[in-house]
């Protein structure tokens, strides 16, 4: 048997609903069935113990020692008339359906009366050893195979009768004790009738389910198809959307409370998709830009340079070119060096090389006073904390990102003012964070989501041909792989780059910590 | 022909100055959105080049605001983004053309020189003023069959004359357009080399093509004819 396609929701719910309405209705039509089995099964021996009392009743031991078992009154006719009048015995005509038979036997066995259909067949059964008064319901089959219900009884007749086979002159005198005659009664009737109505009614109940699982597939089909129009309408609205039009989100007011959730889901999803996305837009246009400016610097140098000169112009120096296309080509591969290293840093490449290095040598080896540029020197820098903490990390990767978010605070803080590198404990003191603070007033509170972000840069323009804008990129790469937190803020018009390496630096710092003095370096 | 170049990278400003100045063109330069913005609207300029990533204003704000003054020069925005919606953002804004940074040389030559011929609505590459057919691409002139070998100097006169055919020009004009300010107003040398070219045109048959209008400047009729031809 082929198994339903259960990737399918709509044939999975028709399949599934159509054979749960079927169990449930094979249920309830197999209850009815036994039900109505048990109640006529009930009735119907119900009906022949009764009639089996009567009979018990109509038997008597007459004077002359026969018994008289007056089956064939008025209250017997009700049982039995159609078949004693309409066959007589040894007929071979079919016997009616209601007809009843009876054998009434001595305690030895021995037939008494039994019923005209019964000429040839006396094989009811006869339980001997049944007790007085009880009723034995059993089952049988006729020579004809007509299968019938038997119910037996023994009891006794008069004790003031002669026994059986023996004729009595007069009454017995009073206190004469005479012997027992105990007999035995079996009734039996068919119960063809019963049994096929049981049938009609199995079969009918077969015929109406296998109606109403035609009905109920029909009709699950349709409300199932009707209940899925939302699911295959979000699917319609779904599939309109592409790269193009990733600002189209899908209307939840018309949806089903349902799958509502989907929805919200969804939208989420898109608006995570649309700005990975952007981002990824703007990372290639931001590269694009980067590289097409110095290709195009590069070819309108060497393109103008083929140029005859103009008469009376000077001819330019071959040196002043060369020295610009050795300017670039430097730019072009500070760019390239970059996202290698960016590349490297982000995929894992280059496993860390931990190792014990003191914060403030660090520090102090980025802003030595050699380094200084027409920027730096309008600015001082400020080295705040205790000079004996250590920390257990990459020196290179560390120095990476210190020297970058030093550079930028000089970069973009405010001429004359200072930037302080403050190197603090948490308040537990299980971690260690260096804070760059710098006064700025180019950043606002709009700019921070974009920090780290490559390319990004304040300066639409990117007039800045010294920074291509993967600075804090690479400070995320690097941090990423020491397990170092970055966090940007913004206290008023001060920008505070924050830095915590991990807590395995602890034992380190738990040492080294009797030392609180800290120092202040100014450069 | 005066050009505005206005981009934030100095090699590029140095480069493309140099470059249009070889090619016979005035060339001023800016580097930033505001500064270009006061310079175009003080100045005459026939094609404004614009970078579209300026510090300050960025080139469409700077368009936007030229278009919105009134100034007539032929605008080409230029960039390094690549994307269609820029260039339609730049085309819908008022931009005469686009280029895509890295350009090749003489196509970037080819484009100013199509924009200077629409700024003086002069559809073809060949300016014909009767007999003397003036070839804008090639910087060549000829009076019928006769080639004039002129100085490039005596080009740039003779093509801006040319171009303002009818009108009177002035001398400013020509320090500014040709010379690029590189003499002084009170030198000779606007009138050396106009004396020059009459001389050629006159050995051409030729005479009086161009007229000097005292305390004016020089004027070039639009339809000049050699003397056995008829007058000038």
């Amino acid at each position: 048997m082929a198994t339903p396609d259960t990737s399918s929701i709509r044939r999975h719910l028709q399949v599934s609903v159509t054979v749960a309405v079927a169990i449930l209705y094979a249920l309830g039509a197999l209850g009815v069935f036994f039900y109505v089995r048990i109640e006529e099964e009930r009735e119907f021996l119900e009906s022949l113990r009764q009639r089996l009392e009567l009979y018990v009743a109509e038997t008597e031991l007459e004077y002359g020692g026969e018994v008289g078992a007056n089956f064939h009154d008025r209250t017997i006719e009700r049982f039995e008339a159609i078949g004693e009048s309409l066959f007589p015995n040894g007929s071979e005509e079919r016997k009616p359906d209601g007809a009843i038979y009876y054998v009434l036997r001595d305690d030895e066995g021995n037939t008494l009366v039994r019923s005209p259909w019964l000429a040839y067949e006396s094989f009811l059964p006869f339980h001997r050893q049944q007790r007085t008064g009880e009723i034995v319901f059993g089952q049988a089959n006729l020579s004809d195979r007509r299968h019938v219900r038997t119910a037996s009884t023994s009891f006794t007749l008069s004790r003031n009768r002669p026994p059986l086979g023996k004729e009595l002159s007069s009454p017995p005198e009073s206190g004469e004790t005479l012997p027992e005659n105990q007999v035995h009664l079996v009734l039996a009737e068919s119960d063809q009738r019963m049994r096929h109505m049981l049938v009609i009614l199995g079969m009918s109940l077969l015929a109406v389910g296998v109606l109403i699982m035609a009905a109920t597939a029909v009709l699950i089909a349709l409300l199932v198809r009707r209940a899925c129009r939302p699911i295959d309408a979000l699917g319609s609205e779904c599939a309109r959307i592409h790269s193009d039009n990733l600002d189209v989100r899908l209307a939840g007011n018309r949806t089903p409370e349902e799958l509502r959730p989907l929805v919200i889901q969804f939208n989420a999803l898109l608006d995570r998709v649309e700005e990975a996305f952007k981002r990824e837009q703007r990372f290639a246009m931001n590269i694009a830009h980067e590289l097409r400016t110095p290709v195009a610097e590069l070819r309108s140098l060497a393109e103008v340079a083929l140029q005859p000169p103009a008469s009376g112009e000077p001819e330019e120096s071959p040196h002043e070119i060369y020295r610009e296309t050795a300017e670039i080509g430097r730019r072009i591969n500070r760019l390239i060096e970059t996202l290698s290293d960016l590349h490297r840093s982000e995929s894992g490449a280059a496993p860390p090389k931990l190792t014990s290095v003191r914060l403030t040598d660090l520090l102090a080896g980025i802003v030595k006073p050699s380094d200084s540029t027409s920027r730096t020197e309008q600015r001082s820098i400020r080295i705040e904390g205790d000079p004996e903490i250590l920390v257990q990390t990459d020196p290179a990767l560390a120095r990476g990102i210190l020297d970058n978010l030093i550079g930028n605070a000089l970069a973009h803080s405010v001429l004359t003012t200072e930037v302080v590198c403050r190197i603090a404990t948490s308040e537990d003191e299980s971690a260690i964070q260096v804070e760059i603070l710098n006064e700025t007033d180019q950043l606002g509170p709009e700019d921070l989501p974009h920090l780290g972000e490559p390319f990004w840069q304040k300066d639409a323009a990117r007039s800045d041909s010294d920074h291509f804008g993967l600075g804090l990129s690479c400070v995320a790469a690097y941090a990423g792989i020491l397990g170092i937190e970055v966090a940007y803020r913004l206290e008023k018009a001060t920008f505070v780059a924050s830095i915590k390496f991990p807590e395995a630096t602890r034992e380190l710092f738990a040492v080294r910590r009797g030392n609180t003095s800290g120092i202040q370096a100014e450069i | 022909m005066r050009v505005l170049y206005v981009d934030d990278s100095k090699v590029l400003r140095d480069t493309v100055s140099r470059g249009l100045r070889k090619a016979g063109f005035a060339v001023d330069l800016a580097e930033d959105g505001p500064t270009a913005l006061d310079i175009a609207l003080v100045g005459e300029y026939a094609v404004v080049v614009l970078d579209v990533m300026l510090p300050g204003k960025d080139g469409f704000e700077v368009l936007r605001e030229l278009r919105e003054s009134g100034n007539q020069s032929q605008i080409m925005m230029l960039t390094a983004r690549v994307e269609i919606a820029d260039r339609v953002r730049g085309l819908e804004s008022g931009a005469d053309d686009y280029l895509v940074k890295p350009f090749a040389w003489e196509e970037f030559l080819a484009r100013i020189r199509t924009l200077v011929r629409r700024r003086y609505r002069q559809p073809k590459d060949l300016l014909e003023l009767g007999n003397l057919r003036i070839d804008l691409r090639a910087r060549r002139a000829w009076v019928g069959q006769n080639e004039l070998v002129l100085r490039p100097r005596e080009f740039g006169i003779l093509e801006y004359l040319g171009l303002r055919g009818g009108q009177v020009v002035t001398r400013t004009e020509i320090l500014e357009e040709v010379y690029d300010h590189s003499i002084d107003l009170k030198s000779n040398a606007i009138d050396a080399a106009v004396c020059n070219l009459r001389k050629l045109l006159a050995d051409e048959g030729v005479n009086d093509a161009i007229k000097t209008i005292p305390r004016r400047g020089y004027l070039m009729e639009k339809r000049i004819r050699r003397d056995q031809d008829g007058n000038a």
